[in-house]
């Protein structure tokens, strides 16, 4: 099962991704796609893992190619009851740089990849088409990447929530699903 | 508190003198029917103002200034819990080029999910139809 968390950035979408993943089983992994590249970064990442620290996640860190990752403990199925990828769009900045042609169909093997071995799969994504700025063209077509990207798990995602000021809202619900 | 969010021109301040109407004819005039405009005022009067506007636009002068914007707003929280506050939501686009943007936008954030926390109503406009999130 797909779930799909969405939001502006520091919204708390990644606080409420965690939590419902305590919600929703023991084992957890917890998979993480920022490339740390300066400082900065490190700083960001270092926030993300005390926010999650006690929630016992098992962590990966891995920037790019989903489609060949693999897992903790294979021999059991589902290898995990519950997997949290942090953050689409970083995994689709990766992707994008790495090779651009393909990006979407890796991107989504991926997924799909990790969706086969847990119980649910939450993936944290962001909003970033609606600043009303048009970006140089290379910006604008990673900024449609992660639209495509961001419609296609929706579609068949069993929820699909955004988080505003700390507050979920649910913009859709497959029936018996709880927020 | 009450905090209103949404995007720009979303019609949040017209929403923010409406329910300052509605709680004044509803017997609760609150402390003061001064409004306090973020892209203008000291920021400090903000503490005393009924209905505070702009909280992005405040935000963003206290940091660019050097000044602490989460402790001016743990003050708002502590000094004037019965505002009504107006804030844009921003963070929907790509990471920006310049530091001080990027940690506006982190900083900004999180003193909105401070605030709606601990509101009793949160509300977000869109196309001037507010709707109760909170």
């Amino acid at each position: 099962m797909l779930r799909l968390v969405t939001g502006a950035s520091a919204s708390g979408k990644s606080e409420y991704a965690e939590n419902l993943a305590l919600r929703l089983g023991e084992r957890r992994i917890y998979v993480a796609t920022m490339q740390i590249w300066d400082e900065e970064d490190a700083i960001r990442a270092a926030r993300h893992k005390r926010q999650r620290a006690g929630k016992g996640f098992a962590t990966l860190e891995r920037s790019a190619d989903l489609e060949h990752l693999s897992l903790p403990d294979p021999g059991r199925r589902p290898a995990a009851d519950v997997i949290l990828l942090e953050c689409l769009t970083h995994l689709a900045v990766n992707e994008f740089y790495r090779e651009e042609a393909g990006a979407k169909r890796r991107i989504l093997n991926g997924i799909r990849h990790l969706e086969a071995q847990c119980g649910t799969l939450i993936v944290v994504t962001g909003e970033i088409g609606c600043d009303g700025i048009r970006y140089d063209e290379e910006s604008e077509r990673y900024r449609r990447l992660l639209g495509d990207l961001n419609r296609s798990l929706a579609a068949r995602a069993a929820s699909v929530t955004e988080v505003v000021c700390g507050i979920a809202l649910p913009v859709r619900r497959a029936a018996g699903i709880k927020n | 508190m009450i905090l209103i969010v949404g995007g720009l021109g979303q019609g949040k301040s017209a929403f923010a003198s409406q329910c300052r109407k509605e709680e004044i004819s509803g017997g609760r005039p609150g402390r003061t029917a001064a409004v306090f405009n973020g892209r203008k005022g000291k920021p400090e009067q903000a503490f005393a103002a009924g209905t505070v506007l702009h909280l992005e636009a405040v935000i963003l002068r206290l940091m660019r200034e050097g000044e602490d914007a989460a402790a001016w707003s743990d003050r708002l929280l502590c000094e004037n819990p019965g505002a009504i506050v107006t804030a844009d939501e921003i963070g929907c686009g790509i990471v920006p080029a310049d530091p001080l943007e990027r940690e506006y936008r982190e900083t900004y954030g999180r003193i909105c999910q401070r605030l709606a926390a601990a509101s009793a109503r949160v509300y977000r406009v869109v196309c001037g139809l507010p709707q109760q999130i909170k």
